[in-house]
């Protein structure tokens, strides 16, 4: 198993390589001079043109490309991402108020809709064709139509505007920022950048146990005499559950966009929020660095479900 | 011999095919829905001008804030544009952006994986690299990235939608072709010295033109989602040019969300009506078109 896993580990580096070039040259295409982003602005402003060449060569810019890479990837993983070229913020101390609420966001996300989809398909599948079925199929095909920002606008509007169950948005009430104090906040934008998520996967869980149901292992389960529930559940949900989580982690990808649309509406103070006024803003660096993040977040998400999968099937781990 | 090769399937049977698909298309309920839906929506969009009196962008002071009347069904939005006449041109530019911008990714997507599947090697292994880096991205905030690149405007979306949106086709052309590839009649085409070219486009291409279609179907109501998602955010489509999701982000203050919410909600319907629709069309055309 371990061996697996780093053999995983090992295959992501060189997608990392390339995704890190990709961006470093995304840098080098930005209009003005490398130094800009590496001094804090103020200090650049009282500079000579003397200074700025010698701090050029001092700083390496005069290097070949290649050398630069490698000398920026390399600071990249001391934890020196850099400035953005608005504010003149240190990317990282702005990276590090921001990803921790965005990871809450979706990492909740994630949970509720992997669970709800998970039970409701599950359930659906087993009772096929009864009401409960019907309802779940149509939520299904409704989860994945609703554009997610009109999902907020509405349970903005019902929920904290009309009733006042909860805040109509942010993350915190000052002086109250314990875990169980915010929770109120993210009701609201984790279900509704979950929707879409909980619709796909309660989708593919229905199919996929559909599809285990039919199976001649399963007539023999039942033809052992065991009850319903243990062939469901153990026989068929446990098969069913594999293609499953393939999905989840394939998708992904689609729930962290969301946070970009979820966090404008309810205006919480993510990444994808610091993203969204930084594309606006122009600020570059910011906005290559927090995808640059991101991939490798997602990258790294990749990775654990390869080993979930694993872990529920031998095959895999052995071939 | 070549001739042989061509009419091996008699056209009276590929008329029953034809016949049956429409059958069975038609036979089922929520695909017919969903087409007489987006039909409905298409055509009254295109026909805008006939249908309606107004112009979607001249602004009337004297008429803001109107509620629904004989004159204006949906009443005014704040600058005292007519609400459906908005619905109506703004349809136009959604739907259009959506399908062209699927398109346009299903053409390049296609493409590149028939090249992918039918070469193999190295071009392969290259195609297949860059459209999985393609996908760890997730596909919106690499549209939102681009836009703030290139600027916003209706063209550069649908470059953009291309750019981003061709990876899924063609992973699914490639994988089609590797299997077609051990089909017989390929073998036989390059037995008779057709060229490579030829082969790809005009013998095996054809042959995955079910799934090109289901998944343009269901990529243009993915497209028009991130457009509206995207106008919604200001990065879309210039404000100046009503779509589904301009419409909403012009409604977007406290007042109007509070006290006038039909300006927000009949395009936020329009959105759901018309991707619902796509949805239930696209899925019945999976199950005609695409089986597997």
């Amino acid at each position: 198993m371990l061996k697996y896993f780093g053999k995983r580990m090992l295959s992501l580096l060189p997608k990392l390589l390339v995704i890190s070039a990709i961006i470093f040259i995304g840098l080098q295409l930005l209009p003005g001079d490398a130094i800009t982003r590496t001094v804090p602005p103020d200090l650049y402003a009282q500079m000579t043109p003397d200074q700025l060449d010698a701090l050029r060569e001092s700083l390496g810019l005069n290097a070949p490309l290649p050398i630069q890479y490698f000398r920026w990837l390399g600071k990249l993983l001391q934890g020196d991402l850099g400035y953005s070229i608005v504010s003149g913020s240190n990317i990282a101390v702005m990276l590090a108020a921001r990803l921790p609420a965005t990871l809450e966001l979706v990492g909740l996300g994630l949970l509720v809709a992997t669970v709800l989809g998970l039970i409701l398909g599950y359930f659906s599948a087993v009772k096929q064709n009864t009401p409960f079925d019907y309802f779940c199929t149509t939520f299904g095909m409704l989860g994945v139509s609703v554009p997610e920002f009109f999902l907020g606008m509405v349970v903005i509007v019902l929920f904290a505007i009309q009733l006042k169950w909860f805040p109509t948005g942010g993350r915190m009430a000052p002086g109250k920022e314990a875990f169980f104090d915010r929770i109120q906040y993210l009701v609201l934008p984790v279900l509704c950048l979950g929707t879409a998520y909980i619709a796909t996967i309660m989708r593919y869980t229905r199919g996929s146990m559909l599809d285990v149901l039919n199976k001649d292992y399963i007539t023999t389960a039942r033809s052992k005499g065991l009850s319903e529930n243990k062939v469901n559940f153990r026989h068929g949900f446990r098969n069913a559950i594999i293609p499953v989580i393939v999905t989840i982690v394939f998708r992904l990808p689609m729930l962290v966009g969301g946070t970009v649309v979820i966090e404008s509406v309810f205006n919480y103070p993510g990444m994808g929020n610091m993203l969204l006024s930084a594309i606006s803003g122009g600020d570059m660096p910011v906005v290559m660095i927090s995808t640059f993040i991101i991939a490798i977040v997602v990258l790294l998400s990749s990775v654990l479900a390869d080993l979930i999968t694993a872990m529920l099937d031998p095959r895999i781990r052995l071939s | 011999m070549k001739q042989n090769k061509h009419s091996t399937r008699p056209s009276v049977k590929k008329s029953s095919l034809a016949k049956r698909n429409l059958y069975k298309f038609f036979t089922n309920k929520m695909a017919v829905i969903g087409l007489s839906i987006i039909l409905i929506m298409i055509l009254s969009a295109a026909f805008a001008p006939l249908l309606s009196p107004y112009s979607p962008t001249t602004v009337d002071p004297a008429n803001r804030y109107l509620p629904s009347s004989s004159a204006h069904w949906l009443g005014t939005d704040q600058l005292g544009r007519d609400l459906l006449t908005r619905l109506l041109y703004g349809g136009r530019v959604s739907i259009f952006v959506g399908m062209v911008g699927a398109i346009c990714a299903a053409l390049v997507g296609s493409i590149l994986g028939c090249v992918a599947g039918y070469f193999g090697g190295k071009v392969d292994s290259v195609i297949v690299y860059i459209s999985e880096i393609f996908m760890v991205f997730p596909q919106i905030l690499l549209v939102l990235i681009l836009v703030g690149f290139v600027g916003q405007s209706l063209k550069n979306l649908i470059i953009i939608f291309t750019v981003t949106g061709w990876a899924s086709v063609s992973r699914i052309v490639r994988s089609r072709i590797l299997s077609l590839k051990e089909e017989t009649f390929v073998e036989s085409c390059r037995a008779n010295g057709i060229g490579g070219a030829s082969i790809m486009f005009r013998h095996m291409l054809p042959n995955t033109t079910g799934p090109i279609v289901v998944n343009i179907t269901l990529a243009t109501a993915g497209f028009l989602l991130q457009e509206s998602a995207l106008s919604f955010l200001n990065m879309g489509v210039p404000t100046s040019i009503p779509t589904w999701g301009n419409i909403i982000n012009a409604a977007r203050n406290m007042n109007v969300i509070q006290n006038y919410p039909i300006m927000w909600i009949a395009p936020g319907v329009c959105i759901c009506l018309f991707v619902l629709g796509v949805n239930f069309f696209g899925d019945g055309l999976r199950d005609v078109l695409d089986p597997t």
